[in-house]
């Protein structure tokens, strides 16, 4: 387990702030994809 | 130490959302086991914070805290049943990097990856590296793109598959660095990291945790981590950080199903949490 989560840093952000980095992280994957041209499936 | 600071940031987060009261009586939460889905098989690093965190409420709490692995369909089927679970707090997840790059991926999707969730706190970051076969004539990340550049199309970095976090994570450096690696898609992380190792990909961004006994040995070769600037990762401390800053860590996050927020889980968070920081009083 020690091994695992090595390294980990711990972040604990609020509920508000953590909704805004799922929205923020889609908006940056959905531009990687359509960048890389990776298609749906 | 590690537990303890992370419940305590769950009771903030709890707080924060729910400043109109709680909707649970204090003593209520929780009366009955909770269910804390994993959509992944037992192991990974998902599994094993969220082992490691179950334990902790249920010792906080006295109440058990059940992981539940719920592998398949890019964690379809374990974050649907949590979309499709009573939004009363007994039934949690985990989230990880997947969650957020899916919708973009797939065509149809089983539920709306906002609405019918309501997130509780994000856990922890875990750093990526990026390692390369060591027969590859590159010791820097400098050296492995000036290379990539010099054979555009030629050289090829590995993945768990199409559409997951290491493949996206290595366009985002083909982007970034203004190369051409060629896709190579393994079945899992696992795998990929063995199609570098014997030598048939030229690079994987992993996990940092995951290859840090190979690097040790020699069998890859880390040329970089994404730990931010001026950080080392302590296991390889003589990895420089990336100088690709676009890259993500990997994260690790509770979430739990919830199609109504004013009855999210998170409130129940809030009594798990105020307990597991001392401020109300643990049950006998």
């Amino acid at each position: 387990v020690k091994d695992r989560l090595q390294g980990a840093e711990l972040i604990g952000s609020g509920s508000q702030a953590f909704t805004k980095v799922i929205r923020a992280d889609m908006k940056r994957w959905a531009g990687v994809v359509q960048a890389a041209g990776v298609e749906r499936e | 130490m590690l537990r303890l600071a992370a419940m305590a940031a769950l009771a903030t987060a709890a707080f924060i959302l729910t400043p109109g009261g709680i909707a649970f009586a204090a003593d209520a939460y929780p009366a009955r086991p909770v269910r804390v889905i994993v959509p992944f098989a037992p192991g990974g690093t998902s599994d094993i914070m969220a082992r490691v965190m179950s334990q902790q409420l249920s010792e906080q709490l006295g109440q058990t805290f059940v992981v539940d692995n719920r592998p398949g369909a890019s964690g379809f089927i374990g974050h649907g049943m949590v979309a499709k679970a009573a939004p009363d707090g007994y039934t949690i997840a985990t989230v990880d990097d997947g969650f957020s790059i899916i919708p973009s991926v797939k065509k149809e999707m089983p539920y709306d990856p906002v609405r019918d969730f309501t997130f509780i706190t994000e856990v922890m970051s875990v750093p990526r590296a990026l390692v390369v076969r060591p027969s590859l004539n590159a010791t820097t990340v400098k050296e492995f793109i000036a290379q990539a550049q010099a054979s555009p199309g030629r050289m090829t970095f590995a993945s768990g598959g199409t559409g997951g976090i290491n493949h996206l994570s290595a366009e985002l450096f083909n982007l970034s660095a203004k190369v051409k690696l060629i896709h190579v898609p393994y079945k899992g992380a696992g795998a990929a990291t063995t199609g570098v190792l014997s030598g048939e990909s030229d690079l994987v961004i992993a996990a940092a945790p995951t290859v840090v006994a190979q690097v040790k040995s020699g069998k890859l070769r880390a040329l970089g981590v994404t730990t931010g600037a001026g950080k080392r990762f302590a296991a390889l401390p003589d990895v420089p950080p990336s100088p690709i800053q676009a890259l993500p860590a990997w994260r690790s996050t509770p979430g739990s199903g919830s199609s109504d927020r004013r009855r999210c889980p998170a409130r129940s968070s809030t009594e798990s949490t105020e307990r597991s920081s001392g401020r109300l009083p643990r049950r006998s």
